[in-house]
């Protein structure tokens, strides 16, 4: 329970901070007016910088199925760090003309990167995440040094590599959101036509070399496509979260999908959704960081998924313990009903309350309760008795639906005992609990198989009768009968 | 291929190897090296007292303040953006051994309060040149009603301001060298007296732009000391900061007002990256006005034009100031 | 004599490990339509000789030819069952996608899946009775059912010569059985199985032939013949244990 709280809390806390952010500066009317502003797409800003998010977050949705399924999480956050050298050092090159100069550089620093991991683990016995960790920290280092340097030259308007750490949208032009669509053409081009090859490698890589796949090769075009996308997501949300937006969307997707297609196609959609509502927050007011939200607006959606999904979801999960629980309490308690009317030989229709707590072992308050959502479900009837300080002194009879109810689970609880000695040879007095468990998930289906195997039975272990559908829809049963 | 590839990596180790070695050390000694005005080694400080200043714009004027009786030892260079400019180990050796630090404060060098409260822990004198500055001359910067009143920093463009700026740290360093007072105190009169005259130049040049055009448009808002004095309206696209991003709905009202206010010009910074304000301008299809000096000055080789048919070098107040001028009218004329 | 190609002639294969031999000088030729097991103590070598075949391990001497080819093209041929540790089960795959796996090597690449790709598959699953379970991903099923998965993919390869490196260790015996059964069926059609198998026990049952292999190969034939007690004590222990203490003491000496 404390840990739903917990997760509860900060969900709670990210919305809020997101939108205070927003907030800071306008009221509604103007937020209204910003909204339309922001979906007209009549500045030319806006388009071309809602359309460099749009390919950004769906190239690292689609790539980032990849890095989550290969588990290559962290080797997307080195390529992302590693790049910074390769960025300082296309700067001096180009003296800052053109991002294209630095772009190259970014490029060759990520292959120094990729080949000195290939090293590493092909010379030495270093594991793959150490020698990640030392490529990741040294390169960024180198990166770090070199900034240091370049804020001394004269041309160094250092401010163009801080917005490669973290992000600087108002810089975006035309150009920079075409290669960002380069990128994400061929990301899609790589999965549509090596999909199935993409697949084997994932999961079985002895099997897709021994029907001669070229392993090695598949994997250093993954990693060339990967460190592109992220160097040309760069310039939107930075070098430090850019690993945040290879990962969320697919974790995101693959809450809820099983297959690989379905998770691609969710992940870029996630993607996509993140950098527009990233991008529509940030531009509700002033100087708001438009890569963070993105951050954040992914983490969003992670949250709900996490809790609202359907299928797993935290709440639907918690929603459906509850339901079960009842579920069984009250089959239980109709259950109960049946043996003590069982007891009396089904000669009285009517059991008192206090019956009712004796044989369920409880004290006639609980008893009461359990009465009440009976009542509500139109399975019994009570008749209370003139003096209310005796409870216990009421009784309650069974509807036809109740009756029909009871005898289904008394049914399913006896047949299976009686499965379970006859074909799997439980010993009479070991089959109580099992059926306890087994009677309230017994189907329909299941239960025609049964009383097929054992050739519609009349007595159950214990000798006590089981009830069939006959007894049910003649709505009682006449134990005189044969 | 497992096989060829390790060959080839083999190989190439021992080359990469030794070149790797070699720029790797290139990029450790580089890492400390000093900009042009830096004077290399320590000969001279066992002679001189030495006084480190901060930022271009206080170079020049302590550098012309005590002239040859200390060695002035600037951190940034020309072009360097002081509010993100982070001191190197180079930078704290320097600031240990002065006997005066002369910094801007108003919170302009964002990242050096750190170094500048451990000297101080150290005992090592500093002076904040903007301190004493009247309160009443300070624009408070308050955008947006939530933040805290934060003053705009840039005060050097208000001639007034800077001349009580230059008279203060007169003042200041004549208590750390008395016998050189005379000296300080007719070096500031000549520097007072020439802020005076380029001050009335540049609002002359500035009466030469039609009224309804007199509009600054740049990367970040350093210039509303500027536009106070010369009467112009200033329009920026990130706050008084470089460290805010500018965020898409700024880039959007400003190409709006430019568009509405159908101005012709705007404007680069030489220690601001260009690539939003190139990006603006394609977009409402202007022109690049050229580039101004807002925190940090040019460079000594530079020189430009001014009253009198006097040239000034970029790397001075009135090198500066004028150039800014002459680049903002002949654009907005 | 080339005309009938057989399945797997080996000649004097030698493979070490830090130079520590693990299969020395083995000499084995498997014919058409021939089920054959392959026994011996852990460490043996069984596995090692299995991805000899399949060009996993590289040999240090000696060679091996599949259907008279080597290389690459010799793979297209062959169906590899290999042990199931490899494999990463939280892979986003169903049960139909894997067994889909199977028929890359006829579709090809850059090509999608036809329609009759997916009837082999379904029918492969249907003979190790894994049809009900094609949506499942594959990380939900036990470990027999797993492994009746991949030997229907490696069954929708349509090969002529089958490796299995221990298909029946941790499985239940239902899938034993099926196992069996397939093999049995596999071999009744033509095709050359060869299975490393772990259990003494029921080895003779299962396998008409049979190899025996401790480094060295000890014996190959019927398993009349071979099942012995002589040559099975040479196999799992006793005279044999000198060439394993030489071969320690030959990777010593090089040390110093």
């Amino acid at each position: 329970m404390k840990k739903y709280v917990c997760l509860g809390v900060i969900l709670l806390f990210i919305l809020i901070t997101q939108f205070l952010h927003a907030q800071e500066i306008h009221q509604s009317s103007d937020l209204y007016d910003k909204t339309i502003q922001f979906f007209s797409f009549k500045e030319k800003s806006v388009r071309v910088v809602i359309t460099g998010i749009v390919l950004m977050g769906c190239g690292c949705g689609l790539m980032g199925g990849f890095v989550v399924t290969r588990k290559l999480s962290l080797f997307g956050d080195t390529l992302s760090h590693a790049v910074l050298p390769g960025v300082a050092v296309g700067f001096i090159w180009s003296q800052s003309k053109n991002s294209v100069g630095i772009i190259i550089g970014a490029m060759i620093a990520g292959f120094i990167g990729v080949f000195l991991i290939s090293l590493i683990r092909k010379t030495t016995r270093i594991h793959l995440d150490s020698a990640l960790g030392l490529v990741l920290s040294g390169l960024y280092a180198i990166g770090i040094c070199l900034l240091t340097r370049i804020q001394k030259l004269d041309y160094g308007n250092q401010s163009g590599i801080d917005h490669y750490l973290f992000g600087q949208i108002a810089g975006l032009s035309s150009a920079d959101t075409m290669i960002i669509g380069l990128s994400t053409i061929l990301t899609a081009l790589f999965i549509l036509i090596l999909y199935k090859e993409m697949l084997i490698t994932g999961f079985d890589q002895a099997f897709a070399s021994s029907i001669g796949l070229p392993i090695d090769l598949l994997q250093y075009i993954l990693w060339t496509l990967l460190a592109f996308t992220v160097i040309t997501s760069l310039q939107i949300v930075g070098i430090i979260l850019v690993s945040a937006l290879l990962i969320i969307p697919a974790a995101t997707s693959s809450l809820i999908t099983q297959r690989m297609g379905s998770l691609l196609i969710c992940s870029a959609l996630f993607g996509i959704i993140a950098g527009l509502s990233g991008c529509y927050l940030s531009f509700l007011g002033n100087h708001l960081p438009t890569g963070p939200l993105i951050v954040l607006s992914s983490t969003s959606i992670f949250l709900f998924v996490l809790f609202l999904n359907p299928k797993n979801g935290v709440l639907f999960e918690k929603l459906n313990f509850m339901k079960n629980k009842q579920k069984v309490l009250i089959e239980n308690t109709l259950k109960a009903i049946y043996q003590e009317l069982e007891k009396k030989d089904f000669t009285q229709d009517q059991i008192s309350l206090n019956e009712l707590a004796k044989r369920r072992r409880r004290s006639v308050a609980e008893v009461q309760k359990e009465t009440d959502i009976l009542v509500k479900k139109e399975y019994i009837h009570i008749f209370k008795k003139k003096s209310p300080k005796l409870p216990g002194e009421s009784t309650i009879c069974l509807t036809p639906s109740g009756w029909s109810e009871a005898c289904r689970i008394v049914r399913n609880h006896r047949l299976w005992e009686l499965y379970l000695t006859n074909q799997a040879q439980y010993a009479p007095d070991h089959v109580h609990e099992d059926a306890e468990k087994i009677e309230h998930i017994l189907g329909n289906e299941t239960v025609r198989q049964i009383e097929k195997i054992l050739s519609n039975p009349r007595k159950d272990p214990h000798g006590k009768l089981i009830p069939s559908q006959f007894d049910i829809d003649r709505g009682y049963i006449n134990l005189n009968s044969k | 291929m497992i096989f060829a590839t390790q060959r080839i990596l083999f190989a190439g180790l021992k080359l990469i190897h030794f070149h790797a070695s070699l720029a790797f050390f290139t990029i450790l000694a580089s890492c400390g090296s000093d900009t042009d005005q830096k004077q290399t080694d320590s000969q001279l400080s066992n002679e001189k007292m030495s006084i480190v200043v901060t930022t271009t714009h206080l170079n020049d004027i302590v550098s012309r303040i005590v002239e040859d009786r200390f060695k002035v030892v600037p951190l940034m260079g020309p072009g360097v953006d002081p509010h993100l400019y982070r001191p190197t180990s180079r930078d704290a050796l320097a600031i240990s051994k002065a006997d005066l630090i002369v910094f801007h404060g108003m919170m302009l060098e964002g990242k050096l309060a750190e170094t500048l409260q451990n000297s101080r822990n150290k005992g090592v004198p500093s002076y904040n040149a903007t301190e004493q500055i009247n309160p009443k001359k300070i624009i408070g910067y308050s955008k947006s009603s939530k933040s805290v009143n934060h003053p705009d920093p840039h005060v050097w463009f208000d001639p007034s301001i800077w001349s009580d700026v230059v008279q203060n740290l007169s003042d200041r360093i004549s208590i750390l060298d008395p016998e050189g007072k005379n000296l300080y105190k007719s070096n500031t009169e000549k520097i007072c007296a020439e802020i005076y005259l380029v001050n009335e130049w540049a609002k002359k040049r500035v009466k030469e732009i039609p009224e309804n055009q007199r509009k600054l448009i740049t990367s970040h808002d350093a210039f509303q000391y500027f536009g106070r004095s010369m009467g112009l309206n200033v329009v920026a696209l990130q706050g008084i900061s470089t460290t805010a991003e500018a965020g898409l709905a700024d880039r959007v009202n400003l190409v709006n007002t430019i568009k509405k206010e159908k101005i012709p010009a705007i404007f680069i910074e030489s220690s601001v990256n260009p690539n939003a304000i190139n990006e603006i301008a394609k977009e409402c299809k202007i022109s690049i006005g050229g580039k101004l000096y807002s925190d940090a000055l040019g460079r000594g080789k530079d020189f430009v034009v001014g009253p009198n048919r006097v040239s000034f070098p970029c790397n001075t107040w009135s090198g500066m100031m004028i150039h800014n001028v002459n680049t903002i009218v002949d654009s907005l004329k | 004599m080339n005309h009938i190609q057989v399945p797997l002639e080996i000649h004097d294969l030698t493979i070490s490990y830090s130079k520590r031999p693990v299969l020395y000088g083995i000499d084995l030729t498997i014919n058409e339509g021939s089920l054959v097991g392959v026994i011996g103590p852990n460490g043996a070598g069984k596995s090692t000789l299995i991805k000899s075949i399949m060009g996993v391990t590289k040999p240090d001497g000696g060679w091996i030819k599949i259907f008279g080819q080597s290389g690459k093209r010799a793979y297209r041929r062959i169906s590899y069952v290999p042990q199931r540790e490899m494999v990463d089960w939280d892979f986003p795959v169903s049960v139909m996608d894997v067994v889909l796996m199977g028929r890359y090597g006829h579709v090809g690449w850059f090509k999608r899946i036809r329609p009759k790709d997916r009837t082999v598959a379904k029918e492969c699953l249907e003979k190790v009775n894994m049809l009900p379970f094609a949506d499942r991903q594959i990380g939900k099923l036990s470990g027999g059912q797993q492994q009746r998965v991949f030997l229907a993919r490696a069954l929708a390869q349509e090969s002529d010569l089958y490796l299995m490196d221990e298909p029946f260790s941790g499985v239940d015996a239902m899938t034993e059985n099926s196992i069996v059964n397939l093999l049995q069926e596999l071999r009744s059609s033509g095709k050359t199985i060869v299975v490393v198998h772990h259990d003494l026990s029921n080895a003779k049952e299962y396998f008409e032939e049979l190899v025996l292999l401790n480094m060295r190969l000890i014996a190959h034939g019927k398993t009349k013949d071979v099942f012995t007690k002589d040559l099975l004590q040479k196999t799992y222990g006793g005279k044999l244990t000198i060439l394993s203490e030489i071969a320690d003491q030959s990777v010593k000496n090089s040390v110093n």
